[in-house]
């Protein structure tokens, strides 16, 4: 009986291995600034989520607020922070912008790209498996 | 008993000639409002030589111009109300502060700014009440103050996040 118990356990430690074989991609945060202050950054947000430090992170959202008039101001923002805890922010009220970051999904890569004022000209994201967390990766918080 | 008498015919007299007169201005009202619609330079409202009276303008407006004055009103009228899919234009409905107090509140923002950069940081509550103050700006004030906002948290000026 104790040997059949090492045994079942063994064969669920290989199990669970295999669980999490294939490829994972790590994009920490990088900003890359221009002269004028244009530039981009990017980063996977698992990546910046399971950081080795508590300062890294990346993201994008969006602020609606009803004028009561009927109408809606609107606007879309990028933010990030490096490992070496350099900030970085872009917002933009394009609406085609504001709706590209609605559709930004959990553990995507993104990418934004900023003008010297700080509006936003590109955001990009992809969401693919491999930004996916690894099955040893958990909110220990 | 002589003198009532007098005083009804004299009251009777009178009373025919108002209702004469009034008939006469009637058919003079159908005379005018069947004429050819007067020009502005022959009407006495927009001819600033004519020597009319105010009562004597208001009555050269004929059945026409007034139909005109009318659609006008209503076109206007239909150009501020919701299009079919329910949609307001912005620049219809909205009506924004006059110019003075729209540029205070943008100056009010713009101080607010300008504290959180002294101030270094800013809560994430705080954040909420900025940018509620910014949606309360006209466009223009809007992507200012947005933009404000956004170089001093990227210059390092506030410590924060949207």
């Amino acid at each position: 009986m104790k040997i059949g118990k090492i045994l079942t356990i063994a064969g669920l430690v290989i199990l669970s291995a295999t669980a999490v074989a294939g490829r994972v991609s790590i994009v920490p945060v990088e900003i890359n600034l221009n002269e004028d202050g244009s530039g981009f950054a990017r980063g996977n947000m698992t990546t910046a989520r399971y950081s080795d430090n508590d300062v890294e992170f990346i993201g994008c959202g969006t602020r609606n607020t009803a004028l009561g008039d009927g109408n809606l101001f609107q606007f879309a923002f990028c933010q990030g922070r490096d490992a070496a805890d350099n900030p970085i922010f872009c917002s933009t009220q394009n609406p085609e912008l504001v709706a590209a970051v609605r559709a930004i999904a959990d553990h995507s890569f993104i990418i934004f790209t900023f003008d010297a004022q700080g509006e936003c000209t590109l955001i990009g994201f992809s969401t693919q498996s491999s930004y996916l967390p690894r099955g040893d990766q958990e909110d220990k918080n | 008993m002589k003198a009532l008498t007098i005083l009804s015919v004299v009251q009777t007299g009178l009373l025919i000639l108002l209702f004469s007169r009034s008939i006469a201005l009637e058919d003079e009202l159908a005379t005018r409002s069947q004429s050819a619609p007067a020009t502005t330079a022959n009407n006495p409202i927009f001819s600033p030589t004519a020597d009319n009276s105010s009562r004597q303008a208001y009555s050269s407006i004929d059945e026409g111009q007034l139909r005109r004055i009318i659609r006008e009103e209503l076109d206007g009228h239909a150009s501020n109300t919701p299009n079919t899919n329910g949609q307001v234009s912005q620049s219809a409905s909205y009506d924004p502060a006059t110019a003075a107090e729209q540029q205070y509140q943008l100056d009010q923002v713009s101080q607010r700014i300008e504290y959180f950069s002294s101030v270094g940081n800013i809560s994430d509550m705080e954040m909420v009440d900025l940018q509620m103050e910014i949606a309360r700006l006209d466009d223009a004030g809007r992507t200012a103050m947005l933009r404000k906002l956004t170089q001093a948290m990227n210059s390092g000026a506030i410590d924060g996040r949207f």
